[in-house]
């Protein structure tokens, strides 16, 4: 019987000799039907809305019957909504840039969370050296790392989860060999085996879930854990072929366990809206967030899978082109359009919102002053920076480090990634 | 800002390649690389953002060939048969039973595994292609390994299971 390393290793090779057989591609088509009026796509759009609005209740879409807006407040025309003017990032936004990087130590870091503090959560990984450690630090500017935890099996186990709560950290690992040739460590595609609550301040742990015992294959399985408002929460069905399971949540201060949802299984995750379940397509809110009223009453049921939030500001894709913003302070939200060439690639994702600003994909959008400006492809010797965690205006995420990695048998190794940290609460507003 | 047809020239080769993978069907991926460039131009029309084009047209080949999949799924019945085998290859034994066992995958499972193995995504990164999350991503690719170890040809003892 075959590893799953070696596995993965036919797989990558399978599909490459097959790949490689292909030497020609297709012509672009030359025509097309001239399209010189778009006075039908109003009619078009209004049709769909409500077939989508028909299917979303067809099809049992659960958010807005979970949590439905008392008083939907409805967006604005488009055609009224302000298009943000482009424009290159300030000076100081350049600088913090080139200065976000993070001290790491080890072979490769993977960023996980922002815990309260502000924070990042990373696991840090020794290299590809048979015993080796693995562990889940924490990352501050001007400080050294501090190691939180110590993967127990290196060489078999990975961090999949690091989530932190006032002094308790939520710790997810999972099943994951330690690569071959030292190439980023990657998925081992099983959610985590064992889920454990490790106490801070008292440094002693409480494990929740554990299939170490058994093979995960055949044995109870799960595919996440999250943290919210003081209760851990995490799926678990009886093996990973099994559709139905239940969550469970675990009381943090009293230690209180309870079975919340019991049913079609799927992925549990935290988001702007509270605690959902997601079965496929479809979300499901098991534990509802109270979200600002301004917010609850301006997005629709659809656009709640498409809310993201640092923990105060809000923000919200309409459609490709239109952002939905709204933090304390602000009486109604304020909506803007992105302007031609800067639209929205990740369309059906939320977007990143630190305070007044949002990021999608590599575009910064200002929503209080109305400009957008391109994120940079390279900056203080990181290539290809990727923000996607924000807390309470802070931008986390992960670059590739210019200098280091390189080529062995096809795979990408030893490219050593550089944790990156913005606060945007110290940066000034952007403008055209 | 590139042009479609700068982008076809430049890009075309390595998305037909994916699409292949993707399918296993020569003419089908040639098919989904067409009705991707349909869908530029109509987005975008002859000039495409200077924003990842290759992952938004790797993004629509994927959606076309799963919703593909799922009009098929109400009237056809999948075939443990390779789609095509007009390609005359030096492969091994393992790699032609791989690339057997991979036509029966599922088309969301077939999706992981080529976007994991072959462009070499990281799972959040094929969660935003499936349009799915990340959970989602790990459970597909657990259910397609979990086939791949069922496999006879991978696992010996599961063809006697089968006896």
């Amino acid at each position: 019987m075959k590893t799953d390393t070696e596995l993965e290793g036919l797989l990558r090779t399978t599909l490459a000799n097959r790949a490689a057989t292909v030497t020609d591609a297709p012509p672009v088509p030359a025509d097309l039907p001239a399209r010189r009026h778009r006075a039908w796509l109003p009619a078009l759009a209004a049709a769909a809305a409500v077939a989508i609005a028909v299917a979303g209740v067809l099809v049992g879409i659960h958010l807005a019957k979970d949590n439905p807006p008392a008083n939907p407040t409805p967006t604005p025309t488009p055609a009224l909504i302000p298009t943000t003017c482009p424009t290159t990032l300030p000076v100081a936004w350049r600088a913090a840039f080139t200065g976000s990087a993070l001290a790491t130590r080890g072979r490769s870091t993977q960023v996980l969370s922002i815990a309260p503090d502000g924070s990042v959560l990373a696991l840090q990984d020794d290299g590809p050296v048979p015993g080796a450690g693995r562990f889940i630090v924490r990352l501050r500017p001007g400080r050294a790392p501090d190691v939180l935890y110590d993967v127990p099996d290196p060489d078999h186990q990975s961090v999949a989860i690091a989530q932190q709560y006032e002094h308790w950290l939520l710790i997810g690992l999972n099943d994951e060999e330690r690569p071959p040739k030292g190439t980023i460590p990657g998925s081992s595609g099983q959610g985590p085996t064992k889920i454990e609550v490790l106490d801070l301040a008292e440094h002693d742990t409480h494990v929740l879930f554990d299939v170490a015992a058994t093979d995960s294959l055949v044995g109870p399985a799960s595919n996440s854990a999250a943290v919210l408002d003081g209760r851990v929460y995490w799926d678990q069905r009886g093996s990973y072929a099994a559709d139905h399971g239940v969550v469970r949540s675990y009381d943090l201060a009293t230690g209180a366990l309870r079975t919340v949802y019991s049913g079609k299984i799927g992925y549990t995750e935290v988001t702007a809206v509270g605690l959902v379940l997601q079965i496929g397509e479809r979300q499901r809110v098991i534990v509802p967030a109270q979200l600002p009223a301004p917010v609850d009453r301006a997005v629709s049921s659809d656009e709640r899978a498409r809310l993201g939030t640092d923990g105060t500001a809000y923000a919200w894709t309409v459609s490709p082109r239109i952002l939905g913003w709204w933090a304390p302070g602000e009486a109604a939200p304020t909506y803007r359009r992105l302007p031609k060439g800067m639209s929205i690639q990740d369309f059906v994702d939320p977007p990143l919102v630190a305070g007044q600003f949002v990021v999608t994909t590599s575009i910064l959008t200002d929503m209080r002053t109305g400009a957008s400006a391109r994120l940079p492809t390279t900056t203080g010797g990181v290539t290809r920076p990727d923000f996607y965690l924000s807390r309470s205006g802070l931008l986390a995420g992960l670059g590739f480090t210019e200098t280091a990695g390189h080529y062995i048998d096809g795979y990408w190794a030893d490219a050593a990634m550089t944790v990156l940290r913005i606060d945007t609460t110290s940066l000034p507003p952007v403008t055209c | 800002m590139p042009t479609l047809a700068g982008f076809a020239g430049e890009n075309g080769l390595a998305l037909t390649r994916f699409a292949y993978v993707l399918c296993g069907d020569r003419g089908l991926a040639e098919d989904l690389v067409q009705d991707t460039y349909v869908s530029l131009l109509r987005r975008y029309g002859g000039d495409l953002p200077v924003d990842a084009p290759m992952a938004y047209a790797r993004r629509a080949v994927v959606n076309a060939y799963v919703s593909r999949g799922r009009r098929r799924s109400s009237t056809e019945v999948a075939s443990g048969d390779l789609p095509e085998q007009s390609v005359e290859m030096a492969t091994s034994d393992e790699q032609d039973a791989m690339w057997h066992a991979l036509a029966v995958l599922p088309d969301r499972q077939r999706a992981v595994l080529a976007l994991r193995y072959y462009v070499d995504l990281a799972d959040r990164e094929i969660a935003k292609v499936l349009g799915a999350s990340e959970g989602t991503v790990r459970s597909l690719a657990a259910r397609a390994f979990a086939a791949l170890r069922d496999d006879p040809s991978f696992n010996p003892s599961s063809a006697e299971d089968q006896r």
